[in-house]
């Protein structure tokens, strides 16, 4: 298709003009995706407006697409299954709908009898998404029940995500990792709490007395895994300072610091550090983590506003004006300390990336 | 120390600013102010109702530092370019509203003079400049972040506006449009307050009724108990006023940012400038400034003080 005409359909779809969107369309995203216009693609597609509309015709159109290039197959398919899952991390107003477009990739990608190159980033990368929206009941299923009048009832909608990933990549220590921030980071919201089979009122009260003592439990095991054990000290550190455990969290920093040379596990360390000292009053001696954090990620926009605040009332804003102008320079916007609340989605733009070079033709 | 924002009369300072008294290179007829320690330039706005009170002499304003009267060294009622920062909250409670906030947003910058200057900080993961400085005029093309849920960074993004570095010859804005429910910031709404008084720029907030504001249970794991406070609307004002802007109620309709920006553009642009260098008063530490108009009944706008250091004197 001309550059022209390819341009004017994707134009049409974005502005949701068809309510069924034609099956060139969709060929006509897939082939720009394809051809390494990642974010152009993805933004046309998220700017759909019937969201479900989409997705139908996505899942009868995208088979097509990939057998029309047999010899490419491969690329085809995980082109397909990732294009779908930036369209769902760019959408995640509309989560719920686009997360059976994400499944209906993952079946995708598992027809597949052994996992094909690209498949393990997706998977965690789908995973993070999960983690992002803290979808329980689709991602895990342990979380098989909700909450209803703080009464657990079993729930019927798990997809079970994350056991596909366990199950292709068994032993993984990323998919255990994984599995234990699911956990946690759903027991902090107001409906996560299957795990411990209790009721809403009853885990709060078990979160204020033994969360902490929990988290280590959980997490433990994971802080001598190689590969991961840095990263799982920081989640233990953020459990303890979540409840309040100040030393605790400063500890288990530190342990992260120790364990891993990752530049996100060391800002998050250096970040978390700083805002446990301010937390415990000790404002002054929260500089030096800081800054610390921002030499491992030069502009880090949580680092920099941490660290200009405390600047500024100390009256030094010369040095408040600096840290924010550097900041926006450096448009570091994927700034760890952000995402990691949100567990393994601090990951995703590294997973994002390894699968455009994959795609990338 | 501490203060009190609401009670006292609203002042505003472009604190560290001086009056070199000697002409722009570019334009004879408007003043050049310094970057120094030692003066203080206030912006003052004079109303009576919604009408600017026009062509005031220095001898119709009295000046109080720390309660210690100043003599004021200079006064200009020129027009100083403006640089305006415009927050515009794309959190997931604006998610429906992009292209007339797109729309809006060029009416806003139409408005703005050849010698003014803006920027556009919008809200997804973390803070985002879409738009850099931007000379007005100059065609922008912006690509707003995601609409997301659960996160909704109000006072970060108003900490990384306010503590903008003042330039010579230009005064600063920051017009914040948004439903006020800050989910997942890293600073507090008292700390922004703090930071607000130490700013040089004028902030007022456009609040507008939440379509789908931010959950608390949505938000990051640390957001910890304590960081966003139900009384946030009540900061946020705290905060405008303390730089001598104001908070304005709006409904979710983007063209109250376009009138409420005519309004306060105007106000400022028509704002007196008086600068003074402090004496009688210790360098240090708070300073509450109070102005006066004896001869004319008249509300004045303006920050409520500025905070000094040692090494200013």
């Amino acid at each position: 298709m001309p550059r022209v005409t390819r341009g004017l359909v994707v134009i049409a779809l974005a502005v949701g003009a068809m309510p069924r969107a034609a099956p060139n369309t969709i060929d006509a995203l897939l082939d720009q995706y394809a051809s390494g216009q990642f974010s152009e693609a993805v933004r046309a597609a998220s700017a759909t407006g019937d969201v479900g509309a989409f997705v139908k015709e996505f899942e009868r159109a995208a088979p097509l697409w990939i057998e029309a290039r047999p010899s490419d197959r491969q690329r085809r398919r995980l082109a397909v299954a990732t294009f779908s899952l930036e369209v769902a991390n760019a959408r995640l107003v509309a989560w719920k709908t686009l997360r059976d477009l994400v499944e209906w990739s993952c079946r995708l990608l598992r027809q597949s009898d052994v996992p094909e190159p690209g498949e393990h980033a997706w998977q965690l990368a789908s995973i993070a998404v999960a983690e992002r929206v803290r979808d329980c009941h689709w991602a895990f299923d342990n979380c098989a029940a909700i909450v209803i009048g703080g009464v657990l009832v079993p729930s019927k909608e798990t997809a079970n995500h994350l056991r596909h990933g366990k199950g292709r990549f068994k032993d993984d220590a990323r998919f255990r990792l994984a599995e234990a921030v699911l956990i946690h980071g759903w027991v902090e919201g107001e409906g996560g709490v299957a795990k411990f089979g209790v009721s809403l009122p009853a885990y709060k009260r078990y979160t204020n007395d033994k969360f902490a003592e929990k988290a280590v439990e959980e997490f433990g095991p994971l802080t001598v895994v190689p590969g991961i054990a840095g990263e799982a000290e920081l989640h233990v550190a953020q459990l303890f300072l979540v409840v309040g455990g100040h030393e605790g969290a400063l500890e288990h920093t530190r342990l992260a610091l120790a364990k891993s040379g990752d530049p996100i596990v060391q800002y998050v360390a250096y970040v978390m550090s700083g805002r446990v000292l301010e937390t415990m009053g000790r404002a002054p001696e929260a500089v030096a983590p800081y800054r610390a954090a921002l030499g491992v990620w030069p502009g880090g926009q949580s680092a920099t506003i941490k660290l200009a605040s405390l600047e500024t009332i100390a009256g030094h804003l010369d040095e408040a004006y600096a840290l924010v102008e550097r900041s926006l320079a450096a448009r570091a916007l994927d700034d760890p300390w952000r995402l990691f609340g949100y567990g393994d989605y601090v990951r995703y733009p590294g997973w994002i990336a390894e699968l455009h070079r994959q795609i990338q033709p | 120390m501490r203060f009190g924002c609401a009670g006292l009369a609203a002042l505003m300072t472009t604190a560290v600013l001086t009056l070199s008294g000697s002409p722009a290179a570019q334009d004879p007829q408007r003043p050049v102010f310094r970057a120094g320690t030692t003066a203080v330039t206030v912006n003052v706005s004079v109303k009576k109702g919604n009408t600017p009170v026009l062509g005031l002499t220095p001898a119709d304003f009295r000046l109080f530092d720390n309660n210690v009267l100043q003599k004021v060294d200079d006064f200009s009622t020129d027009e100083v370019p403006i640089d305006s920062s415009l927050f515009l909250d794309t959190s997931g409670s604006t998610s429906g509203a992009r292209d007339q906030m797109m729309g809006d947003l060029r009416a806003i910058v139409a408005m703005l003079r050849p010698v003014d200057r803006f920027r556009l900080l919008t809200i997804g993961h973390s803070v985002y400049q879409p738009i850099a400085w931007t000379p007005a005029g100059a065609h922008f093309e912006p690509e707003l972040p995601p609409a997301l849920s659960g996160i909704s960074l109000i006072y970060d993004t108003l900490v990384m506006a306010l503590l903008k570095r003042p330039e010579v010859d230009r005064r600063d804005l920051v017009l914040a449009f948004t439903d006020g429910v800050d989910v997942g910031s890293l600073v507090s709404a008292e700390r922004l307050c703090e930071i607000s008084a130490r700013s040089e720029a004028l902030l007022h907030v456009v609040v507008v009724d939440s379509i789908h504001a931010g959950k608390p249970q949505d938000a990051m794991a640390f957001s910890l108990p304590g960081q966003n406070p139900d009384h946030g609307l009540e900061l946020l004002e705290r905060a405008a006023r303390t730089t001598g802007g104001e908070m304005h109620r709006g409904t979710f309709s983007y063209q109250d940012l376009v009138k409420t920006f005519a309004k306060v553009f105007d106000d400022f642009r028509l704002s007196y400038l008086l600068r003074y260098t402090p004496t009688g008063v210790a360098a240090g530490g708070w300073h509450q400034i109070k102005v006066e108009t004896p001869k004319i009944r008249a509300t004045i706008h303006a920050r409520s003080g500025y905070f000094g250091t040692d090494e200013d004197r």
